[in-house]
């Protein structure tokens, strides 16, 4: 029997295949594969309801491109985008301003700022209902004793995807601070020392030396936080059902409509596919504009 | 090297073999799904075992969790995976859909069909027949009814066991059951519509005022029916209680039936239960659903749930056998007796139990007017008049107008069908 030695670099690389192949596996069951699935099943007439299945071109693409409520979804998730992925940034890095002072009750407050963060979805929900129920809820409440007006809140399209957008913006705000908080934490003192001593203020100095020397994560937490704002579906889903009149139906919410309470399961495939190349699109613009801003050649 | 490629079919079988749904219990003959609510689960486990006394037959009763859509995906996914069960229980609403797929098989032609289709509410039988042919029978049924509370009533000097029966009385006991504070706050509301997040639920509501009227889901020559008067009229009562006298929520209130913020609402017999266990002290009434005015016959749409045999379900005569005996009248009553459904037979109204449990008996009677919600592309539909509805009800739109466009829309659905 011939055997073959493998030399020390080959059997290391051999070696790590094998520790990735778990991870390769993983990934082909549940990341290609249902893509490729996705996608053949965007061409087709595939329903929930039925058993059988024929390709019908792209009749699919053309009926969702046409329809009213895609556009509507669409326009809901980049008003969304806008509310929640911006907030979530802009509040994140004043509040990383905030915890980066030394302040007593420190980590009391590092710790509280970051509870939201933790608690799931459903229960989040839950709890803003419970606040912002037009007719007997605290917020109401607060405003009759304060002798202001009450408002409709969840109920009316005017405010609904507003005030989810702002619930976003509490949930996640925690966890962007911290990832600011770490970056601001590593901009050299000496730097900030220097400029100080040439008579640079704390709103110069921080833009002029934290603010670029934190660039790199600022990319990195403005992808992240548009994607997890596209990305939204459990506070739609639970607050709202897409209403009301559509005015929180975003693309996530209205793929589940179509594709699992109506059953049309390849029209939902459709949207699926058109979502992920929009993101793709924003995500790869994003990035291109980014890195020259950042003048970095790539944040991961 | 032998040993290397035994451990990556140990792994590849493990991976694998944790896809394989585990339902099958050993020694079952027959595997029978249940779904809704776990506390019904002992009950239905107890009337398989008397099958299995008087058959022979082992039964695996498998409990599906989670609401109506989420356990018909997994259900609909099991069959399109090519596995099934022998008897299934779904919702009413999807039979005739799912029959028309050929996902599940007519009973027409099983032994005993028709004696024991003969002792069942023909009402709640008739959404389960398509093209003649019968393919389930109803396990348990319900419908909606005008459920207020009787201490409210009396509170406001009115007569409890005399509820609202037309729309216009139902008006009026909202004005006067409605409490606001100084400010014009309302503290407690006279009624309740019935609209939620759920567009299915909310047209669940509307239907029996919709069909009082009149109204059809789909005219004669199979258009859309919501934007001819009796939708206008529906849906303008509707915009009036809420948004012109102010008595009822735009939206339902969690628990507010319970907590004393509604005093009448629009709901079902599956509350009773937990309302007995849970809100000994409630003091509520429940009547048939007011109409326009006293000579309408209710229409009220049904609900509750259908055993089914797949049409890839192995061993049929058996499964039907099975459904004929969780249908029969000794099963029928002992479920309804448990408060995990209400029977769905006609001759249960005369046995005594009824007598003492008079919410029930009201239900069970009102089953005669049940109407199927049934139409072309039912779930779409819902949603397309529930879009009309909030527009009217949240976004001050005009009733004829939001009701023509979801015309358009659901022309638009049926014209793709």
């Amino acid at each position: 029997m011939k055997t073959h030695k493998l030399s020390n670099s080959r059997r290391k690389a051999f070696i790590g295949v094998i520790f990735l192949l778990p991870f390769f596996i993983h990934f082909a069951i549940f990341q290609i594969y249902p893509f490729f699935s996705t996608l053949a099943t965007s061409f087709t007439n595939a329903n929930l309801m039925s058993l059988t299945q024929k390709f019908v071109g792209f009749k699919n693409y053309v009926s969702v491109l046409q329809d009213k409520l895609f556009i509507i979804s669409l326009k809901n998730t980049f008003i969304y985008l806008l509310i929640d992925g911006v907030g979530v940034v802009v509040f994140g890095m004043l509040m990383a301003l905030a915890l980066n002072k030394k302040i007593r009750g420190l980590s009391f407050f590092r710790t509280t700022y970051y509870i939201p963060v933790l608690v799931d979805w459903t229960i989040v929900s839950i709890v803003f209902l419970f606040i912002l129920e037009p007719n007997f809820g605290i917020a109401n409440y607060f405003l009759r004793e304060l002798g202001l007006p009450t408002q409709k809140f969840l109920t009316t399209p005017k405010q609904a995807l507003i005030i989810i957008a702002i619930a976003s913006v509490w949930k996640g705000v925690g966890y962007y601070a911290v990832l600011f908080l770490a970056a601001l934490q590593d901009v050299p003192e000496t730097l900030k020392e220097a400029a100080s001593l040439d008579g640079a203020g704390p709103v110069r100095i921080f833009f002029s030396i934290s603010l670029p020397h934190m660039m790199p994560v600022v990319v990195f937490v403005v992808l992240m936080a548009f994607i997890g704002s596209l990305k939204g579906f459990d506070q739609f889903y639970i607050m709202t059902s897409g209403g009301p009149a559509r005015s929180t139906t975003t693309i996530m919410y209205y793929f589940y409509e179509v594709a699992f309470t109506n059953m049309n399961t390849s029209k939902g495939a459709t949207i699926a596919i058109l979502f992920t190349i929009i993101v793709l699109a924003f995500t790869g613009t994003q990035r291109l504009l980014s890195n020259k801003l950042s003048g970095v050649e790539g944040v991961n | 090297m032998k040993k290397s490629w035994l451990g990556y079919f140990v792994t590849a079988s493990f991976v694998l073999g944790s896809c394989v749904p585990a339902f099958a219990a050993d020694g079952a003959a027959l595997e029978y799904w249940i779904a809704g609510d776990p506390r019904r689960t002992p009950a239905y486990v107890e009337s398989c075992e008397r099958f299995t006394e008087k058959t022979g037959i082992n039964v695996n009763v498998v409990e599906e969790a989670g609401d109506n859509t989420q356990i018909q995906q997994k259900l609909l996914t099991m069959i399109a995976s090519g596995s099934a069960p022998n008897v299934i229980q779904v919702d009413t609403m999807y039979v005739a859909d799912m029959a028309k797929a050929g996902i599940i098989t007519p009973l027409d032609d099983l032994p005993g069909f028709e004696e024991a289709k003969s002792g069942l509410i023909e009402a709640e039988v008739l959404p389960s027949v398509v093209d003649g042919k019968t393919y389930g029978f109803p396990i348990r049924g319900n419908s909606i009814q005008l459920i207020y509370n009787k201490q409210m009533f009396r509170d406001a000097g009115l007569d409890p066991e005399a509820p609202p029966k037309t729309l216009d009385e139902l008006a009026d006991t909202a004005v006067k059951l409605t409490k606001r504070d100084d400010d014009g706050n309302v503290d407690v509301f006279g009624f309740e519509i019935g609209m939620s997040t759920d567009a299915h639920w909310t047209l669940h509501a509307f239907s029996p005022i919709f069909w009082g009227y009149g109204g059809e889901y789909q005219l004669e020559d199979g258009s859309s029916g919501f934007g001819t008067d009796a939708g206008v009229q529906a849906l303008s009562y509707w915009n009036k209680l809420v948004n012109e006298l102010e008595v009822s929520p735009s939206e339902r209130v969690q628990d507010g039936f319970v907590s004393g913020r509604i005093a009448m609402m629009l709901d079902g017999e599956w509350n009773f239960r937990t309302w007995r266990e849970e809100y000994p002290e409630l003091d509520y009434g429940v009547t048939t659903i007011p109409m326009p005015s006293e000579e309408v016959v209710p229409q009220i749409p049904l609900g509750g749930r259908v055993c089914v045999i797949p049409t890839m379900a192995e061993d049929k005569e058996n499964g039907f056998e099975l459904i004929k005996h969780v249908t029969s009248y000794d099963e029928q009553m002992a479920y309804t007796k448990d408060e995990v459904g209400l029977g769905v037979r006609s001759d249960m109204l005369d046995d005594s139990w009824f007598s003492e449990n008079e919410n029930y008996r009201i239900v069970l009677d009102d089953m005669k007017y049940s109407k199927a919600k049934a139409a072309t592309e039912i779930m779409q539909m819902d949603t397309i008049v529930y879009d009309a509805i909030q527009q009217v009800i949240n976004n001050g739109a005009d009733p004829a107008e939001a009701l023509a466009e979801a015309d358009v829309q659901y022309n638009d659905l049926l014209a793709s069908y």
